[in-house]
């Protein structure tokens, strides 16, 4: 595995784009863990406000400004982004748990298992996720547990569909038969001979699943249904446009939280894409073709055919 | 009685595209510190007939018909659980191939000690030395027992392969084609660990191939499959000097003969039968080149033509007359 894990490295650092990806998401975590030192205000503390500090712009003492009872965005935003890593994290630890497990078992012994498990997933795949979330957090209550358990609990199906796909082929390989002549049981042989084998692919694909938790909490709490106690990018959206921040153009107070989740967003997105690329051969174009070249086939491939029905459309 | 006994094995394959009989009645017996030499073409039902006996066929694969008696038991009728005992623990298997039969993400020596602690051969603090143990014997460094497969050579991981077969004290090897993507040299000297074991373990082998060169040096007993059925079995002596069926001696004549460099060599016209449409008769008959009418359309029973000598041939029994 060593080896594997230093070409991994080796051709991670390569990828631009995946190492800016990585250093984004460090530098997230670091604010995330250090907010109390680095926030210069607390947000849960109650500040003595005055008509002055009502939405007041950026100042020395208020870098990004103040939101409507005199808080301090800055810290607003820094303290936020702990709610959405650890919204982030936990969620989609929960759709790795179950994507795995139905993916896993569904792939491993095919038949009817697999018919069932995967009608089910489907059928989870099909429901628009976010009315089904609003609805569910709407009914058992607004706390940042439950939102945890909706995203997770309603994201886990792609998981469910890529591990799957993959433990299908990694079952007809050779030392798959070798263990069961061996004796190893059907739990053996998913855990020790199947299970590391998807696991770049299952790393691959939760990365992005942290970026689509994040934003899910996001979304949720700026409908309103976000963990009222807690400070989040969402919540504060969501309060900048019920406060009149757009009206009395605030836009320090509207700015930043949103950043804050694009830049996060972003990190995932290449961190992922990065890993994927290297993991993932089909993305990876074949050693005798140039990437160049492969673009400039598809256009002599598929150019005449829609300049043909261009045409014919007119 | 014999170690290990096949009873009129048969195995076929239920795929959309139809059923595919891959072994039909077959038969053979096996003694301690003999070897059997399973040879035929590619396709003729060897491997397919080796995952039987192990109860080991991919979900397609039925066994319609037959006993496997490993001695006295039918294997065929034991628990699921009841098997697994026996499969390595009495019998074990080189797979065909040694770098697809090893898991390239764990190192050489977890491997083998997973067979060791499954089966309980060694109480678990004495598993690592037993893995030294097995790797000296087949004559790998017991340090390699870190590395992976990948840093292995194919000599090395067909050496830990046989050593993983060892591993649980069977008395049955089933060797299917060990020795192919080797170069001549490791071929020999992989030939040459398993007669060693063999004699020194007093194990019975049963050795898959398309080499007869292989079968002639090392296996006492031959049995010529075509097209899922026997087609000759007898001693090695018998079936490279006094072939019987006309495919085992075109077969023969296909082999280079090494004192006559210039002679031509003998390639058998046609291919195997498909085994969704076999002929009526004779399966080697479209091939055969002397049969007569009769093969196309009568189909041969097994005759025992010398003693310990089996053929399924109409001509053969016809010269026996």
């Amino acid at each position: 595995m060593d080896e594997t894990k230093e070409s991994f490295w080796r051709s991670f650092r390569e990828k631009k784009v995946g190492v800016l990806g990585l250093a984004m998401l460090v530098f997230i975590i670091l604010v995330a863990v250090l907010a109390p030192l680095i926030a210069p205000y607390d947000p849960n503390e109650s500040v003595d406000a005055t008509a002055a500090d009502v939405l007041a712009p950026p100042s020395p003492e208020h870098i990004l400004g103040q939101d409507e009872v005199g808080r301090d965005v800055l810290s607003l935003v820094i303290y936020g982004t702990r709610i959405s890593l650890v919204v982030g994290f936990a969620a989609s630890f929960i759709v790795i748990l179950i994507g795995c497990v139905i993916g896993l078992i569904a792939g491993y012994f095919g038949g009817w298992v697999d018919t069932l498990l995967m009608r089910i997933t489907d059928g989870i795949l099909v429901i628009p996720a976010l009315p089904l979330m609003l609805v569910i957090i709407a009914v058992a209550g607004r706390g940042i547990i439950n939102i945890i358990l909706v995203i997770g609990f309603l994201s886990w199906t792609y998981m469910a569909r890529t591990v799957r796909s993959q433990v299908l082929s990694v079952k007809e390989r050779q030392f798959v038969l070798r263990a069961r002549a061996i004796g190893v049981s059907h739990f053996g042989i998913i855990v020790y001979h199947i299970l590391p084998q998807v696991l770049p692919l299952i790393f691959a694909s939760a990365t992005l699943d942290v970026s689509y938790a994040i934003l899910a909490e996001a979304s949720l709490s700026f409908l309103g249904l976000g963990d009222p106690t807690m400070v989040s990018w969402g919540s504060t959206l969501n309060r900048a446009f019920m406060r009149g921040a757009v009206t009395n153009g605030a836009w320090w107070y509207l700015v930043p939280p949103g950043l804050a989740l694009a830049w996060v967003t972003l990190s995932f997105a290449m961190l992922s894409n990065a890993v994927q690329e290297i993991i993932n051969p089909r993305l990876r174009t074949h050693h005798l073709f140039d990437e160049r070249k492969m673009v400039s086939l598809m256009h002599r491939i598929t150019a005449p055919k829609i300049v043909d029905d261009a045409i014919n459309e007119i | 009685m014999s170690l290990l006994s096949i009873k009129d094995l048969s195995v076929e394959y239920h795929t959309d595209a139809g059923v595919f009989r891959a072994v039909d009645q077959l038969s053979f017996s096996l003694e301690p510190g003999r070897s059997l030499g399973l040879v035929g073409e590619s396709g003729c039902g060897k491997t397919t007939a080796m995952l039987a006996l192990m109860r080991l066929l991919p979900d397609a694969g039925r066994i319609v018909d037959g006993e496997v008696l490993f001695d006295g038991v039918d294997l065929l009728q034991l628990s699921p659980a009841e098997m697994r005992t026996y499969r390595w623990g009495k019998i074990s298997m080189v797979f065909q191939g040694a770098m697809n039969a090893l898991n390239p993400v764990r190192t050489v020596g977890s491997q083998i000690g997973e067979a060791l602690k499954l089966h309980k051969t060694v109480p678990r603090n004495e598993v690592s030395d037993e893995i030294d143990r097995l790797l000296e014997i087949v004559g790998v460094t017991a340090e390699s027992k870190k590395q992976y497969p990948h840093q292995y050579s194919g000599g090395m991981r067909q050496r830990a392969m046989i050593a993983m077969a060892l591993a649980c004290r069977s008395q049955v090897i089933i060797a299917d084609e060990p020795t192919t993507a080797l170069d001549v040299m490791v071929q020999a000297q992989i030939l040459d660990l398993l007669q060693q074991l063999q004699a020194e373990l007093n194990l019975a082998v049963i050795l898959v191939t398309h080499d007869l060169g292989v079968v002639a040096e090392v296996c006492d007993d031959v049995l010529v499959m075509y097209g899922g059925r026997m087609a000759e079995y007898a001693d090695s002596d018998a079936v490279f000097n006094q072939p019987v069926h006309p495919y085992t001696r075109r077969l023969l004549a296909a082999f280079p003969n090494i004192n006559d460099p210039r002679s031509e060599l003998a390639s058998i016209p046609g291919h195997p039968p498909p085994l969704n449409d076999l002929p009526p008769g004779c399966r080697f008959e479209p091939r055969c080149g002397v049969g007569g009418e009769k093969c196309a359309r009568e189909n041969p029973e097994i005759i025992e033509v010398a003693p310990g000598h089996y053929c399924r041939c109409l001509i053969a029994r016809a010269e026996e007359r």
